[in-house]
């Protein structure tokens, strides 16, 4: 179990403050926010390459707020990978425990085995510079992993892969953390990947956590008006146009939207046809109105249409 | 993050630089208000020396005017002669750029000696040049002749700054020119050269920076022509330094120090610098592209310019003894002796071990010192720009302004004429050079691979050797390659603190530890006057800095930023 408690980092214009977070023993928790909200000093500070001004770190009840990196149990993946470009994969691999005086032959075998899992036992004779991307990463998360960490964390690890190889490695590092019953920390900015993934979010804006729980509660019960907007697709408008009520702001998901009935009326805009269902933006009184509709419904732009909100499931927030 | 283990990686290089660099410029001021009575005391003056110089010291004048002539002569006509050069590079071609940088690579006394037995009236080129009324006055004993030499020493620097000014012109505000119907001479005037004006005013600045402080040059020609004539402060610093006089010689470099500290200034001045060259364009200047034939014969010419005192060289030292002096000289030998190599290898063989030893050594110590300053400089910040501004400044101050100061330091320490007083003090002279270009090389380094070792469980001391090292290989190549050049041509620092050859009765000794550049002057002078033998060695002197450059010229060539 990761523990933090009261830490403050400051940085020219920026502050990361988080009071507590904890991150259980084998989940699989991402960290999701926009760019500058602090996720990254985040993983930072619980990788060791920042201290913290305030507060402390703990893993397993031990403080490794002050140790320094090389002494925590802690694998990191990075972004661009960072593999020695002068080893090879088998020596990119074995660096952790080369480092802890092992016996050659528990390396060779500890490395083989982790090489196994990943599926790149072939590729331990080559060079990085030899192997393409998705090898690469996989790579870079055999060497995290080698040394058998307490926590394995992941720096935007798919944001350099192309779509397609995207949604397979999201898969794949799934499985390895189920198989593995590893404890995975993974940053990300893309809230889709996020929550495909995450047994937990921990979402950020502007160096605070904004709220922390599992995606389905991130997106049913959003604690802010920053969490309902930053997951998924929303609509906000302001209640007395609803005739809701006065001085609050009412947001509410495309799919909470039903055209062809109800008592509201307004212009269809545009339709994105989207295979499994339309996206159709409506004008209503000036106000942009994203709603989902069945593939199946005709609908046409430039015509009137009524429509009617499941209030039931919209939020509502102060202004 | 800094921790302990940076501080320990950084901490030498850095204090050993700041130490023996601030305090030399601390003693020199304090030194120079001193002179030395008869009984060899130091005596309190005030600004008597100051007064001395400028008032009544009776070469005083001719001193100033003749710094004066180098500073501004040598910049004026390397600049002028490398914007040609450039744009024919850039015309045909970046691989003609290695082989006119090959000045920049050759030890400066061997350039200036081999310039002073081409020029020579009587055994050299010089007597067909005097014939054909090419020149009328003896080549030897002016002063152009120190400017020529720092013009072909320096005017590689400016082809590569105003070269690679060039090539960083926007490709877009190329095609603007073209589709405004810009071409050749006109394009060049209207577009390129006010562009480029930064890269003009540093290449004037350094390559006078240069002509300010020359040395070798004078060093050689002195022995040729006598003294005082060809002297510039820098010089005279030197010359009053051997006679003793240590507070007069302190006050000279305290000058020449204000001086090139000013001229520092403008150089990271320029390097800022928003200002434009416009001149009008005539109407007379063609707008028709230039034929390349015209490039052509600018590439030949300065490819000649460059080659013609190796060749010189190279022809003389394999002249038998009575064929070097024979008048008229021949150019081509009647026949090939190799008795000049023989001799220099006998004679010369203590000269060229100390400068093998102590090249290797300073290479080693430098790369070593210089690797783990300019990467924690560049990674984690360490020292921040004012160190980064001060190793600069250091690179463009020569060594000579150290010289008094240390060696009052190295008699205490009991080393003077030993290896060890070239090995404690040539890395002052090496370092600042090998630390800026491995900062500019870890620029681009993945400071991620420095995490990633972290993460791994190495130290930082580990990080830095099993990692980073093995990484720099290219970086490390170049900032040797400066080091060890250095080392080997060094002149000034082992004049001064070194008076015997090294002891090869007793070689553990350690003793006597005079270089190979020392062994040029010295056959260079009136007494041995062996023209044969001093071509010899300096084609020996040529050799290993060469042989470096080539095994290191793609990297070089990165470092350049041509490929």
């Amino acid at each position: 179990m990761l523990h933090l408690k009261n830490i403050r980092k400051s940085f020219k214009g920026f502050t990361l403050k988080i009071d507590e977070l904890i991150i259980p023993d084998k989940s699989y928790v991402v960290v999701l926010g926009p760019s500058g909200s602090g996720k990254t000093t985040l993983l930072r500070l619980i990788a060791g390459f920042e201290t913290p001004d305030e507060g402390s770190i703990y893993l397993n009840g031990v403080d490794i707020t002050r140790l320094p990196p090389w002494k925590r149990d802690v694998g990191i993946v990075f972004q661009n990978y960072a593999l020695y470009p002068h080893l090879t994969v088998f020596d990119n691999i074995a660096m952790p425990l080369k480092n802890r005086k092992m016996p050659k032959d528990v390396i060779k075998e500890k490395v083989e085995q982790i090489a196994e899992i990943l599926g790149i036992k072939d590729q331990l004779h080559k060079y990085p510079s030899q192997l393409s991307g998705g090898q690469q990463q996989r790579v870079a998360i055999a060497r995290a992993l080698v040394k058998e960490p307490k926590i394995l964390l992941l720096d935007e690890p798919l944001s350099n892969l192309d779509a397609r190889l995207r949604l397979e490695v999201r898969g794949f590092l799934k499985d390895l953390q189920r198989r593995l019953g590893a404890t995975v920390l993974h940053v990300t900015h893309d809230q889709e990947e996020a929550m495909a993934l995450g047994d937990m979010l921990i979402l950020l804006s502007q160096g605070k956590v904004e709220q922390v729980g599992p995606p389905a509660e991130l997106y049913t019960k959003p604690k802010s008006l920053f969490v309902f907007n930053f997951l998924g697709l929303s609509n906000l408008v302001p209640g007395e146009v609803l005739g809701v009520g006065k001085g609050v702001t009412v947001g509410f998901r495309p799919e909470d939207v039903v055209l062809g009935e109800g008592d509201y009326e307004a212009v269809i805009v545009r339709v994105e046809y989207l295979g499994p269902y339309q996206l159709v933006e409506l004008d209503f009184n000036d106000i942009k109105i994203k709603a989902r509709a069945p593939p199946s419904l005709k609908i046409e732009e430039g015509a009137k249409t009524r429509f009617r909100i499941d209030l039931n499931r919209a939020h509502i927030f102060p202004k | 993050m800094k921790d302990k283990q940076i501080i320990f990686l950084t901490s030498l290089p850095i204090l050993y630089l700041v130490f023996l660099t601030t305090y030399p410029l601390i003693s020199n001021a304090v030194l120079s208000l001193y002179e030395r009575t008869y009984e060899g005391e130091l005596r309190w003056i005030g600004i008597g020396n100051y007064m001395w110089l400028f008032q009544k010291d009776p070469y005083g004048p001719q001193i100033v005017v003749n710094t004066l002539i180098y500073s501004i002569a040598t910049p004026a006509i390397s600049t002028a002669l490398a914007l040609p050069v450039a744009l024919a590079i850039k015309r045909l071609g970046s691989k003609w750029l290695l082989p006119l940088m090959i000045p920049a690579f050759i030890p400066a006394v061997t350039a200036s000696m081999a310039w002073y037995l081409f020029l020579n009236p009587l055994y050299g080129f010089g007597y067909y040049l005097m014939q054909l009324g090419l020149i009328h006055s003896n080549p030897i004993s002016t002063i152009w002749t120190i400017v020529l030499i720092d013009v072909w020493r320096a005017f590689p620097t400016a082809l590569l700054i105003i070269y690679s000014g060039l090539r960083a012109l926007p490709k877009t505000v190329e095609e603007a020119a073209f589709a405004d119907g810009l071409f050749g001479p006109r394009k060049f005037f209207a577009v390129d050269l006010p562009l480029i004006t930064p890269q003009i005013i540093s290449a004037f600045i350094l390559t006078a920076l240069t002509g300010f402080f020359t040395f070798d040059p004078i060093y050689i020609g002195t022995a040729q022509v006598g003294p005082r004539l060809l002297d510039n402060l820098a010089y005279y610093a030197y010359e009053s330094f051997t006679s003793g006089e240590f507070g007069y010689s302190a006050t000279l470099i305290v000058i020449m120090t204000i001086i090139g500290t000013l001229l520092s200034l403008a150089y990271v001045k320029a390097l800022s610098t928003k200002t434009f060259i416009r001149l009008p364009i005539p109407r007379w200047i063609p707008q028709k592209e230039v034929p390349k034939a015209f490039h052509i014969m600018v590439l030949v010419l300065a490819l000649t310019f460059v080659a013609v005192p190796f060749l010189w060289l190279i022809l003389v030292s394999i002249k038998s003894p009575g064929e070097i002096i024979q008048v008229p000289p021949t150019i081509i030998p009647l026949k090939i002796s190799l008795d000049n190599y023989i001799q220099v290898f006998t004679t010369g063989l203590p000269f060229l071990l100390v400068s093998t030893y102590v090249s290797i050594i300073n290479t080693l110590i430098t790369l070593l010192l210089a690797s783990t300053a300019a990467y924690h400089m560049k990674v984690h910040g360490v020292g921040g720009t004012k160190l980064l501004t001060y190793i600069l400044y250091l690179m463009s101050t020569p060594t000579l302004i150290y010289i008094v100061p240390l060696y009052l330091l190295l008699k205490v320490l009991g080393v003077l004429n030993t290896l060890w007083a070239l090995v404690i003090t040539y890395p002052i002279m090496t370092l600042p050079y090998a630390i800026w270009i491995l900062y500019n090389y870890y620029s681009s380094f993945n400071k991620q691979i420095d995490e990633a070792a972290l993460a791994d469980g190495l130290n930082r001391v580990k990080t830095f050797l099993k990692v980073v090292l093995p990484l720099s290989k290219s970086g490390l190549g170049v900032a040797g390659l400066y080091a060890f050049l250095f080392s080997w041509g060094a002149l000034i620092f082992p004049l001064a603190f070194t008076s015997t050859p090294y002891n090869l009765e007793n070689p553990l000794s350690l003793s006597g530890a005079q270089t190979f550049s020392i062994f040029i002057g010295m056959l260079m002078s009136p007494v041995t006057m062996s023209y044969g033998a001093v071509a010899a060695a300096g084609v020996i002197s040529i050799i290993p800095p060469l042989t470096y450059l080539v095994i290191v010229r793609r990297s070089l060539e990165k470092v350049w930023g041509m490929s």
